[in-house]
Protein backbone atom coordinates (compact mmCIF):
# COMPACT_ATOMS: atom_id res chain seq x y z
CA UNK A 1 0.00 0.00 0.00
CA UNK A 2 3.22 2.54 0.30
CA UNK A 3 6.86 2.43 -0.58
CA UNK A 4 9.92 4.09 -0.90
CA UNK A 5 8.49 7.46 -1.92
CA UNK A 6 6.22 7.28 1.22
CA UNK A 7 8.47 6.68 3.80
CA UNK A 8 10.32 9.92 2.08
CA UNK A 9 7.63 11.84 2.81
CA UNK A 10 7.08 10.64 6.15
CA UNK A 11 10.66 11.05 7.17
CA UNK A 12 10.55 14.60 5.49
CA UNK A 13 7.14 16.08 6.42
CA UNK A 14 6.40 14.36 9.53
CA UNK A 15 3.02 12.58 8.70
CA UNK A 16 1.85 10.35 5.73
CA UNK A 17 -1.72 10.06 4.86
CA UNK A 18 -3.26 6.54 3.58
CA UNK A 19 -6.43 6.36 2.36
CA UNK A 20 -9.20 3.46 2.47
CA UNK A 21 -7.12 1.17 5.48
CA UNK A 22 -10.76 0.81 7.27
CA UNK A 23 -13.98 -0.43 5.96
CA UNK A 24 -17.57 0.95 6.21
CA UNK A 25 -18.53 -2.26 8.21
CA UNK A 26 -15.73 -2.11 10.67
CA UNK A 27 -16.13 1.91 10.81
CA UNK A 28 -19.66 1.00 11.34
CA UNK A 29 -18.94 -1.62 14.18
CA UNK A 30 -16.80 0.90 15.73
CA UNK A 31 -18.94 3.74 16.05
CA UNK A 32 -21.56 0.94 17.76
CA UNK A 33 -19.34 0.38 20.46
CA UNK A 34 -18.56 3.68 21.24
CA UNK A 35 -22.35 4.63 21.11
CA UNK A 36 -23.33 1.86 23.73
CA UNK A 37 -20.48 3.57 25.71
CA UNK A 38 -21.55 6.74 25.87
CA UNK A 39 -24.95 5.49 26.24
CA UNK A 40 -24.02 3.77 29.59
CA UNK A 41 -22.12 6.74 30.87
CA UNK A 42 -25.18 8.85 30.37
CA UNK A 43 -27.64 6.47 32.19
CA UNK A 44 -24.54 6.48 35.16
CA UNK A 45 -24.90 10.00 35.16
CA UNK A 46 -21.21 10.29 34.27
CA UNK A 47 -21.70 12.89 31.48
CA UNK A 48 -23.47 16.57 33.04
CA UNK A 49 -24.23 19.03 29.99
CA UNK A 50 -23.39 22.84 30.44
CA UNK A 51 -26.56 24.59 29.19
CA UNK A 52 -24.07 27.44 27.46
CA UNK A 53 -22.73 24.75 25.25
CA UNK A 54 -25.53 21.78 25.18
CA UNK A 55 -24.34 19.77 22.22
CA UNK A 56 -21.04 19.99 22.80
CA UNK A 57 -21.06 18.80 26.21
CA UNK A 58 -23.33 15.98 25.54
CA UNK A 59 -20.40 14.52 24.50
CA UNK A 60 -17.18 14.00 26.43
CA UNK A 61 -14.25 15.97 24.89
CA UNK A 62 -13.08 12.27 24.11
CA UNK A 63 -13.55 8.68 25.04
CA UNK A 64 -9.97 7.25 26.30
CA UNK A 65 -8.96 3.97 26.66
CA UNK A 66 -12.15 2.07 26.34
CA UNK A 67 -10.10 -0.81 24.51
CA UNK A 68 -8.92 -1.58 27.39
CA UNK A 69 -12.24 -3.38 28.26
CA UNK A 70 -13.69 -3.96 24.96
CA UNK A 71 -11.87 -6.47 22.50
CA UNK A 72 -13.79 -5.05 19.50
CA UNK A 73 -12.21 -1.64 19.73
CA UNK A 74 -8.79 -3.37 20.83
CA UNK A 75 -9.43 -5.23 17.51
CA UNK A 76 -10.06 -1.78 15.55
CA UNK A 77 -7.44 -0.51 17.00
CA UNK A 78 -4.59 -3.40 16.51
CA UNK A 79 -5.99 -3.84 12.82
CA UNK A 80 -2.87 -5.75 11.25
CA UNK A 81 -2.91 -3.55 8.14
CA UNK A 82 -2.98 -0.38 9.81
CA UNK A 83 0.01 -1.77 12.16
CA UNK A 84 2.05 -2.72 9.25
CA UNK A 85 2.44 0.91 7.70
CA UNK A 86 3.73 1.71 11.03
CA UNK A 87 5.89 -0.68 11.37
CA UNK A 88 7.31 -0.67 7.69
CA UNK A 89 7.90 3.75 8.33
CA UNK A 90 9.41 2.86 11.21
CA UNK A 91 11.40 -0.26 10.78
CA UNK A 92 10.33 -1.80 14.03
CA UNK A 93 7.84 -3.29 15.58
CA UNK A 94 5.37 -1.08 17.57
CA UNK A 95 3.62 -1.13 20.89
CA UNK A 96 -0.30 0.63 22.09
CA UNK A 97 -0.29 3.07 24.13
CA UNK A 98 -3.57 5.06 24.31
CA UNK A 99 -6.92 5.60 22.38
CA UNK A 100 -9.04 8.26 21.70
CA UNK A 101 -12.37 8.30 20.48
CA UNK A 102 -14.16 11.94 19.31
CA UNK A 103 -17.43 12.25 18.49
CA UNK A 104 -17.29 16.23 17.92
CA UNK A 105 -20.52 17.36 17.07
CA UNK A 106 -21.64 20.67 15.66
CA UNK A 107 -20.02 23.40 17.51
CA UNK A 108 -17.13 21.26 19.34
CA UNK A 109 -14.11 23.42 20.05
CA UNK A 110 -10.77 22.54 18.04
CA UNK A 111 -7.40 21.49 19.17
CA UNK A 112 -4.90 24.16 19.72
CA UNK A 113 -1.76 23.15 18.72
CA UNK A 114 0.54 20.50 20.94
CA UNK A 115 3.13 17.85 20.25
CA UNK A 116 1.75 14.65 21.62
CA UNK A 117 5.49 13.30 23.47
CA UNK A 118 4.28 16.49 25.52
CA UNK A 119 2.68 14.24 27.78
CA UNK A 120 3.16 10.93 26.60
CA UNK A 121 6.90 11.01 27.53
CA UNK A 122 8.49 8.36 25.48
CA UNK A 123 12.16 7.73 25.43
CA UNK A 124 14.04 7.56 23.38
CA UNK A 125 12.63 8.90 20.21
CA UNK A 126 9.14 10.11 20.41
CA UNK A 127 5.32 8.72 19.85
CA UNK A 128 3.54 8.03 16.89
CA UNK A 129 -0.05 8.23 16.60
CA UNK A 130 -2.49 6.69 13.89
CA UNK A 131 -5.67 8.60 13.38
CA UNK A 132 -8.49 7.41 11.78
CA UNK A 133 -11.13 9.49 10.10
CA UNK A 134 -14.35 7.41 11.23
CA UNK A 135 -16.35 10.68 9.43
CA UNK A 136 -15.38 12.55 6.23
CA UNK A 137 -13.33 15.66 7.51
CA UNK A 138 -12.27 19.16 5.74
CA UNK A 139 -12.86 22.47 7.56
CA UNK A 140 -16.23 22.76 7.75
CA UNK A 141 -16.46 19.68 9.94
CA UNK A 142 -12.83 20.23 11.79
CA UNK A 143 -9.97 19.62 10.06
CA UNK A 144 -6.59 17.80 11.12
CA UNK A 145 -4.56 20.44 11.32
CA UNK A 146 -0.84 19.71 10.73
CA UNK A 147 2.71 21.42 10.46
CA UNK A 148 4.98 19.64 8.34
CA UNK A 149 8.53 20.01 9.14
CA UNK A 150 7.98 20.45 13.14
CA UNK A 151 8.71 16.81 13.83
CA UNK A 152 11.98 17.74 13.31
CA UNK A 153 11.78 20.02 17.00
CA UNK A 154 12.35 19.29 20.04
CA UNK A 155 9.90 19.28 22.41
CA UNK A 156 8.65 23.10 23.28
CA UNK A 157 7.41 25.12 26.15
CA UNK A 158 3.83 24.88 27.08
CA UNK A 159 1.53 28.12 27.47
CA UNK A 160 -1.48 28.70 29.62
CA UNK A 161 -3.68 31.24 27.32
CA UNK A 162 -6.67 32.38 28.42
CA UNK A 163 -9.89 33.50 27.30
CA UNK A 164 -13.52 34.00 27.00
CA UNK A 165 -13.63 30.63 24.46
CA UNK A 166 -12.59 27.26 24.59
CA UNK A 167 -10.26 28.12 21.40
CA UNK A 168 -8.28 29.36 24.65
CA UNK A 169 -6.43 26.84 26.73
CA UNK A 170 -4.15 26.01 29.46
CA UNK A 171 -1.70 23.61 27.54
CA UNK A 172 -0.78 25.31 24.44
CA UNK A 173 2.01 25.65 22.24
CA UNK A 174 2.97 28.28 19.64
CA UNK A 175 3.40 27.58 15.62
CA UNK A 176 7.08 27.99 15.32
CA UNK A 177 7.87 31.26 12.86
CA UNK A 178 8.65 30.16 9.12
CA UNK A 179 5.83 27.52 9.37
CA UNK A 180 3.05 26.64 7.57
CA UNK A 181 -0.12 24.69 8.54
CA UNK A 182 -1.96 21.94 6.43
CA UNK A 183 -5.28 21.45 7.01
CA UNK A 184 -6.04 17.84 5.85
CA UNK A 185 -9.36 16.67 3.81
CA UNK A 186 -10.02 13.32 4.96
CA UNK A 187 -12.95 10.03 3.71
CA UNK A 188 -14.25 7.56 6.17
CA UNK A 189 -11.45 4.44 6.59
CA UNK A 190 -8.58 6.74 5.72
CA UNK A 191 -6.14 7.40 8.16
CA UNK A 192 -3.29 9.85 9.06
CA UNK A 193 0.04 8.67 10.57
CA UNK A 194 2.17 11.68 12.65
CA UNK A 195 4.75 11.91 14.75
CA UNK A 196 4.59 13.00 18.58
CA UNK A 197 7.05 15.44 18.05
CA UNK A 198 5.18 17.31 15.05
CA UNK A 199 2.89 20.30 15.62
CA UNK A 200 -1.11 19.80 15.24
CA UNK A 201 -4.52 20.06 16.03
CA UNK A 202 -7.98 20.69 14.54
CA UNK A 203 -10.59 23.16 13.86
CA UNK A 204 -13.92 23.57 15.01
CA UNK A 205 -16.66 21.90 13.77
CA UNK A 206 -18.70 24.89 11.96
CA UNK A 207 -21.00 22.23 10.63
CA UNK A 208 -24.66 22.77 11.61
CA UNK A 209 -25.41 18.58 11.12
CA UNK A 210 -22.32 16.88 11.02
CA UNK A 211 -20.11 14.86 13.58
CA UNK A 212 -16.64 14.46 12.91
CA UNK A 213 -15.77 11.21 14.56
CA UNK A 214 -12.59 10.44 14.45
CA UNK A 215 -10.10 7.69 16.74
CA UNK A 216 -6.93 7.86 17.18
CA UNK A 217 -4.00 5.03 18.81
CA UNK A 218 -0.63 5.96 19.97
CA UNK A 219 2.18 3.94 19.70
CA UNK A 220 5.95 3.46 20.32
CA UNK A 221 8.26 1.47 19.23
CA UNK A 222 8.99 -1.34 20.83
CA UNK A 223 12.55 -0.70 22.20
CA UNK A 224 11.01 2.32 24.22
CA UNK A 225 12.41 2.21 27.05
CA UNK A 226 10.31 4.89 29.32
CA UNK A 227 6.62 6.39 29.43
CA UNK A 228 4.61 8.85 31.14
CA UNK A 229 2.85 6.95 34.36
CA UNK A 230 -0.20 7.92 32.59
CA UNK A 231 0.39 6.29 29.20
CA UNK A 232 1.90 3.31 30.69
CA UNK A 233 -0.95 0.44 30.04
CA UNK A 234 1.48 -0.70 26.88
CA UNK A 235 0.35 -3.87 24.22
CA UNK A 236 1.48 -5.18 21.68
CA UNK A 237 0.45 -6.17 18.31
CA UNK A 238 -1.64 -9.53 19.92
CA UNK A 239 -3.19 -7.24 22.51
CA UNK A 240 -0.57 -9.02 25.26
CA UNK A 241 0.66 -6.60 28.54
CA UNK A 242 4.11 -5.12 28.20
CA UNK A 243 5.73 -2.67 30.44
CA UNK A 244 8.55 -0.70 30.20
CA UNK A 245 10.26 1.73 33.38
CA UNK A 246 8.03 5.04 34.23
CA UNK A 247 9.15 8.49 32.86
CA UNK A 248 8.64 10.68 35.98
CA UNK A 249 10.00 13.93 34.17
CA UNK A 250 7.63 14.32 30.83
CA UNK A 251 7.66 17.54 29.27
CA UNK A 252 4.38 18.65 30.87
CA UNK A 253 5.51 17.84 33.96
CA UNK A 254 8.45 20.17 33.66
CA UNK A 255 7.02 23.02 32.42
CA UNK A 256 4.41 22.93 34.86
CA UNK A 257 5.20 21.28 37.90
CA UNK A 258 3.04 23.77 40.02
CA UNK A 259 0.06 22.74 38.13
CA UNK A 260 0.06 19.37 37.37
CA UNK A 261 -0.31 16.27 38.70
CA UNK A 262 -0.52 13.63 36.31
CA UNK A 263 0.16 10.95 38.85
CA UNK A 264 -3.33 11.59 40.12
CA UNK A 265 -4.85 11.84 36.84
CA UNK A 266 -8.11 9.97 36.52
CA UNK A 267 -8.32 6.76 34.15
CA UNK A 268 -11.54 8.49 32.35
CA UNK A 269 -10.33 11.83 32.60
CA UNK A 270 -12.49 12.68 29.63
CA UNK A 271 -15.73 12.57 31.67
CA UNK A 272 -17.24 16.04 32.15
CA UNK A 273 -17.90 16.80 35.43
CA UNK A 274 -20.54 19.51 35.85
CA UNK A 275 -18.90 22.34 33.47
CA UNK B 1 -8.37 51.86 12.55
CA UNK B 2 -11.89 52.63 13.55
CA UNK B 3 -14.10 49.11 13.69
CA UNK B 4 -11.24 47.16 13.60
CA UNK B 5 -11.13 46.58 17.05
CA UNK B 6 -14.27 44.83 17.58
CA UNK B 7 -15.06 44.32 20.93
CA UNK B 8 -13.48 43.32 24.42
CA UNK B 9 -13.28 39.49 24.00
CA UNK B 10 -13.12 39.21 28.20
CA UNK B 11 -11.71 41.08 31.64
CA UNK B 12 -9.21 39.16 33.46
CA UNK B 13 -9.01 38.53 37.31
CA UNK B 14 -5.59 36.52 39.02
CA UNK B 15 -7.05 34.58 41.90
CA UNK B 16 -5.46 32.11 44.70
CA UNK B 17 -7.65 29.75 44.81
CA UNK B 18 -9.87 28.68 41.79
CA UNK B 19 -12.03 26.11 43.51
CA UNK B 20 -12.84 28.66 45.94
CA UNK B 21 -13.02 31.54 43.40
CA UNK B 22 -15.65 29.44 41.13
CA UNK B 23 -17.98 29.04 44.54
CA UNK B 24 -17.96 32.58 44.74
CA UNK B 25 -18.28 33.84 41.20
CA UNK B 26 -20.33 31.25 40.19
CA UNK B 27 -22.32 29.63 43.01
CA UNK B 28 -23.01 32.96 45.16
CA UNK B 29 -22.83 35.43 42.61
CA UNK B 30 -24.83 33.24 40.06
CA UNK B 31 -22.56 33.53 36.94
CA UNK B 32 -23.00 31.25 33.97
CA UNK B 33 -19.71 29.26 33.16
CA UNK B 34 -18.56 28.60 29.91
CA UNK B 35 -16.20 26.84 29.88
CA UNK B 36 -13.07 25.88 32.12
CA UNK B 37 -9.86 24.23 32.60
CA UNK B 38 -8.31 23.95 36.32
CA UNK B 39 -6.66 27.26 35.79
CA UNK B 40 -9.21 29.12 33.62
CA UNK B 41 -12.85 29.48 34.61
CA UNK B 42 -14.81 31.65 31.76
CA UNK B 43 -17.93 33.41 33.52
CA UNK B 44 -20.77 34.80 31.49
CA UNK B 45 -21.65 37.95 32.96
CA UNK B 46 -24.91 39.44 31.05
CA UNK B 47 -24.95 39.20 27.91
CA UNK B 48 -21.74 41.78 27.83
CA UNK B 49 -18.35 40.62 28.04
CA UNK B 50 -17.49 37.22 29.86
CA UNK B 51 -15.22 37.96 32.68
CA UNK B 52 -12.14 34.96 32.91
CA UNK B 53 -10.83 34.23 36.12
CA UNK B 54 -7.37 32.54 36.13
CA UNK B 55 -4.83 30.87 38.67
CA UNK B 56 -2.25 33.38 39.48
CA UNK B 57 1.06 32.23 38.62
CA UNK B 58 0.48 30.27 35.26
CA UNK B 59 0.07 33.85 33.23
CA UNK B 60 3.52 36.76 33.29
CA UNK B 61 2.11 39.26 36.31
CA UNK B 62 1.58 41.74 33.69
CA UNK B 63 -1.11 39.55 31.79
CA UNK B 64 -3.10 42.55 30.29
CA UNK B 65 -6.87 43.33 31.94
CA UNK B 66 -8.37 42.80 29.10
CA UNK B 67 -8.10 41.28 25.19
CA UNK B 68 -9.66 43.11 22.33
CA UNK B 69 -11.21 40.67 19.74
CA UNK B 70 -10.99 41.20 15.83
CA UNK B 71 -12.09 39.02 13.18
CA UNK B 72 -8.60 40.10 11.24
CA UNK B 73 -5.78 40.30 13.15
CA UNK B 74 -3.23 40.23 10.21
CA UNK B 75 -4.84 43.75 9.43
CA UNK B 76 -5.13 45.26 12.79
CA UNK B 77 -1.25 44.62 12.82
CA UNK B 78 -0.73 45.95 9.63
CA UNK B 79 -3.02 49.10 10.69
CA UNK B 80 -0.53 49.28 13.85
CA UNK B 81 2.69 49.25 12.25
CA UNK B 82 1.29 51.84 9.98
CA UNK B 83 0.19 53.89 13.11
CA UNK B 84 3.51 53.52 14.53
CA UNK B 85 2.51 51.22 17.78
CA UNK B 86 4.80 49.15 19.19
CA UNK B 87 3.73 45.70 18.23
CA UNK B 88 4.80 42.11 18.04
CA UNK B 89 4.27 39.03 15.82
CA UNK B 90 0.86 37.19 15.51
CA UNK B 91 1.39 34.00 18.30
CA UNK B 92 -0.29 31.45 16.65
CA UNK B 93 -1.82 28.80 18.70
CA UNK B 94 -3.87 27.16 16.28
CA UNK B 95 -7.35 27.74 18.07
CA UNK B 96 -6.21 31.25 18.76
CA UNK B 97 -3.76 33.92 17.65
CA UNK B 98 -3.10 36.84 19.83
CA UNK B 99 -0.97 39.79 18.93
CA UNK B 100 0.94 41.89 21.74
CA UNK B 101 1.33 45.77 21.46
CA UNK B 102 1.83 48.72 23.84
CA UNK B 103 -0.16 51.28 24.36
CA UNK B 104 1.26 55.18 24.77
CA UNK B 105 1.44 54.83 28.72
CA UNK B 106 3.31 51.69 28.01
CA UNK B 107 0.46 49.12 28.73
CA UNK B 108 1.23 45.47 27.20
CA UNK B 109 -2.20 44.49 25.89
CA UNK B 110 -3.06 42.10 23.89
CA UNK B 111 -5.79 41.32 20.65
CA UNK B 112 -6.87 38.16 20.07
CA UNK B 113 -8.66 36.43 17.27
CA UNK B 114 -10.08 32.57 17.58
CA UNK B 115 -12.26 30.29 15.47
CA UNK B 116 -16.30 31.67 16.14
CA UNK B 117 -19.04 29.28 14.94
Amino acid sequence: MIGTKEKEQFLEQGYLIVKNVYQEDELKALNQQYFNIWLELMAAGKIVQNSQRPLETLYPNRLRDFHRDNQEITDFMLKREALQLLEFLLEEDILAVQSNYYFKPPGTKGLGFHQDNVHIGIEPDTSYAIWVSVDATNEENGSLNIVPGTHKMDMTEIEVIPGSSNAFGSELQQKPKGYTTVKVNTEPGDIVIFTGNIYHGSSKNKSQYRYRRSFVTHFARKSVEKIALNYSHLVDKDGKRVRRRINTHPKIIEEQTSIFDYRDATFYDQIIKGM
Amino acid sequence: MQGLLERIDSTFLQVEDMERACQWYHDTLGFPILWRTDIIIALKVGDKTPLTLVKKGTVPANHPPFHFFTSNIEKVRDAMIENNIQVEEIRDYGTVQLLDFIDSEGNHLHVCQYEMG
